[in-house]
């Protein structure tokens, strides 16, 4: 697909920045606008406020200025790279004509939403952890959409375990908080919610080995950064059966249930929902736990914003021995059904693809559909008890079995999107197995507690196409197939619906594409440097709908690259952004 | 399912008898490969695993947990062989990986002998990594005591590199197809004050053939 001639497009930015510069002061934004309370209720559809774009994590844009019938003319506006190699998981978000970037290494970037300038940059100080914290420097690099936008402030959440906030207009530090410990193994990856006047975030970390006993979901005040409640996701002295679903293990032998993908709001209730991780050690042979479900690991978490009170609690995957961790993207959905609101939390929340609808009031399962190949889950019961394949758990050291899906998913931390207008859920997934093996090891700081080995990943038997896009109809009584998108190389970004009745993202083999809502045909996509990345946004600036997508460097691009070798994956990183629009009109 | 038998050698025993008898040549690979291993991995896996095998762009492959987490030469062949490196996956050739594996040995501690390594999977499966670098380490310190151990406790800013931490529940538990309980302490090489596994030293169930 050619670029076509971006002329037009800097005449209108030439005439723009001569307009601008006689008021704007290098590195400082004049006359910020503030993000308030009700921009977040109702974001204006021009901007992407935070993470996914609303409350409900939807990931979905109204924009249809760009649509069906004329993304094939798309073009490049701008590109921009980000500001640092290593793993990017990048969410851009967009206000008052101000492109918010963060990157590796919890650096910040305000950029010229028009243009791609950038106004200026944060550069957190990363403390020097000791060399032989191999996996902790790795993990602690991964930042995913680590920022937020309230007032006239940036909120950031790091590396070791602080809540920043940073003045939005110059990207100075208005005021930061020591969260929990860094230096025994905690660290934010994910970045926070902002409910009123609360930032509520969940800490990682939490399978390395200092970090035993607590896992946990936080509020602070927004102004003064005192904390407000926390709830741990591993230990709750209030729910016995909590206790009892680890077995003989007391709290500060157990590690995991950690927290990594930003909680959901729903505002008419005031309550959060939050996903939660695998437990640690992996395999239950070395946990401790016998057959123990081991809660609230691989659940769906409901908490009132206010008082962090747990109000109900659903397990996607118990007894987990395989790292299939279940943390991902909740999203809320509310359907009208003869007459009546159906409010559900949809998710495909673990790797292992499977897709769920919870009462969101209740928590009570509605229906399930699985999506790539698994082996794990028999079956899933009327009543929502979930059964797991206990041929495939390890009752020795070394014993190894093929499990599928793989540690790198079915599905990763990249998001799908719901269309509201098309009531489709869109799903990106790899298909993968590998094999799991569980390891006896002394813990050591700084490292993690798996304890189990992992096989390469493999395709699973009879499958030659990694990638997967998958398109769910859902509706409060199932999740049904509406089409599927298979591609030799895996699916690497989230994805993004829009109401032009499109879907973007992209996969390792750096292509990125537009598929067309209703029939999954490939209408639009552009060979780009890097695989796809992080989470694709549009936002519309001067009657002009942009669409930025992320490219670079993740795990998920990487994993499995084995099952497409005649694909070359490039070996810098080439962490940017691609900023496309249509042609001026004429 | 696969599984395969294991000889389990308990790393402070190991490393305890090695030095005594001041020979160490049962590592399983040859310092040629080592040295061939060190040139393909600065130039093949170095960019993101590190020169000083620190990552961090990938994951770390120095220290103890690293060493028991792939358990044997098989554990770390079986994947680079295939998966690794991901811009050339399983491309690099046989003898290329194994001298790979040979220098990561090599740098964790682990001495060369007089046996190449071979990709045998059962020659693999029996070369355990814990045993061979914590015992290569040790007999290194044993015979010139000045060289500087090949640990990154060391090389550790001003945090403490070892604080304690907890093991998990099973730890110093016999679990099928694990080590019998140590008789003596867990081996001083291994981070100190630092609380272990519950089942860390316990015999757990092996694997059966």
């Amino acid at each position: 697909m050619k670029l076509g001639l971006l002329k037009t497009c800097l005449i209108a930015t030439t005439a723009l920045l001569m307009l601008g510069t006689a008021a704007q002061a290098q590195g400082v934004r004049e006359n910020y606008k503030p993000v308030t309370d009700e921009m977040l209720l109702n974001p204006p559809a021009e901007e992407w406020l935070m993470w996914r774009g609303n409350y409900a994590n939807q990931g979905y844009s109204e924009l249809d200025q760009i649509n069906k019938d004329n993304v094939s003319g798309l073009q490049l506006a701008w590109a921009w790279p980000m500001a640092d190699v290593g793993i990017q998981e990048t969410a851009p978000l967009v206000h008052d004509g101000v492109m918010f970037l963060q990157t590796n290494n919890n650096i910040v970037e305000a950029l010229d939403a028009k243009t791609g300038d950038r106004i200026w940059q944060y550069r957190h100080v990363l403390p020097e952890l000791p060399s032989a914290w191999g996996y902790q420097i790795n993990q602690a690099r991964r930042q995913k959409n680590s920022i937020a936008l309230y007032g006239d402030k940036v909120i950031l959440t790091t590396v070791d375990a602080k809540i920043v906030v940073l003045n939005a207009a110059d990207g100075t530090v208005a005021w930061e908080k020591q969260v929990l410990d860094y230096q025994i193994g905690y660290s934010y990856t994910v970045g926070p919610l902002i409910v009123k006047d609360k930032i509520i975030s969940a800490i990682s970390g939490c399978s390395i080995a200092g970090t035993a006993g607590g896992c946990f979901i936080l509020a602070h005040d927004v102004n003064t950064g005192e904390e407000l409640w926390r709830f741990n996701t591993i230990d709750d002295p209030n729910n016995p059966a909590q206790q009892e679903s680890w077995g003989e293990v007391p709290a500060e032998n157990r590690w995991g249930g950690t927290p990594w993908a930003t909680g959901a709001y729903d505002p008419e209730t005031n309550v959060t929902f939050w996903g939660v991780g695998m437990p640690g050690p992996y395999a239950e042979l070395i946990r401790g736990s016998g057959d123990g479900s081991v809660l609230y690991t691989n659940s769906t978490l409901a908490l009132d914003a206010d008082t962090g009170e747990l109000k109900w609690y659903y397990q996607h995957l118990p007894r987990d021995n395989w790292d299939l961790d279940s943390p991902f993207e909740r999203i809320l959905v509310s359907q009208e059904v003869d007459g009546k609101m159906a409010n559900m939390v949809v998710s495909v929340p673990g790797k292992n693809g499977i897709a769920f609808g919870l009462d969101r009031d209740t928590g009570k399962y509605l229906w399930s559909k699985e999506t790539v190949q698994q082996n794990v889950v028999t079956s899933i019961d009327p009543d929502g008890t979930v059964n797991i394949n206990q041929d495939l758990i390890s009752t020795a050291v070394g014993e190894s079995h093929l499990i599928c899906t793989s540690v790198s998913g079915g599905k990763l931390w990249m998001a799908g999107s719901y269309s509201p207008k098309t009531q489709t859920f869109f799903v990106p997934l790899t298909e993968a197995c590998n094999t799991v093996a569980p390891t006896q090891t002394e813990f050591t700081a700084g490292n993690a507690v798996g304890a189990v080995k992992f096989g390469p990943r493999v395709l699973p038997e009879g499958i030659t196409e990694a990638g997967l896009v998958q398109a769910l109809s859902v509706s409060p009584t199932e999740g049904d197939s509406k089409w599927q998108a298979r591609s030799r190389p895996s699916m690497t970004s989230s994805l993004l619906a829009t109401a032009g009745d499109l879907v973007f993202g992209g996969d390792a083999g750096r292509f990125v594409k537009a598929w067309d809502q209703e029939t999954g045909e490939v209408l639009w996509e552009q060979r780009l440097n890097a695989p796809i990345g992080g989470y694709p946004m549009t936002y519309e600036l001067d009657g002009e709908q942009y669409l930025v997508i992320p490219t670079g460097y993740s795990n998920a691009a990487s994993s499995i690259s084995s099952a497409f070798p005649e694909i070359p994956l490039p070996t810098g990183t080439g962490n940017s952004i691609f900023v496309f629009k249509l042609p001026a009109a004429k | 399912m696969h599984v395969r038998s294991r000889r389990v050698i308990p790393f402070a025993i190991a490393a305890i008898s090695l030095a005594l008898s001041g020979a160490a040549n049962a590592a399983g690979f040859t310092a040629e490969q080592a040295t061939a291993g060190k040139t393909a991995y600065d130039s093949n896996c170095a960019q993101c695993h590190g020169l000083k095998l620190e990552g961090p762009e990938a994951p770390g492959l120095v220290g103890m947990d690293v060493m028991q987490n792939w358990d044997s030469a098989a554990g770390l062949y079986d994947f680079i062989s295939v998966a690794m490196p991901p811009s050339a996956p399983g491309m690099l050739g046989e003898d290329t990986y194994l001298n790979i594996v040979s220098y990561i040995m090599s740098f964790n501690g682990a001495q060369p002998g007089d046996t190449p390594m071979t990709a045998d999977p059962d020659l693999l499966a029996a070369i355990s990594l814990p045993a061979e670098t914590s015992a290569g380490a040790a007999a290194a310190a044993a015979a010139t005591p000045a060289a500087p151990v090949a640990t990154e406790a060391a090389a550790a800013g001003a945090l403490n590199p070892t604080p304690p931490v907890n093991q998990a529940f099973t730890f110093g538990m016999e679990l099928p197809g694990g080590a019998a309980p140590a008789a003596a302490a867990p081996a001083a090489p291994a981070a100190s004050g630092v609380p272990q596994a519950f089942t860390f030293g316990k015999q757990l169930p092996t694997v059966a053939n």
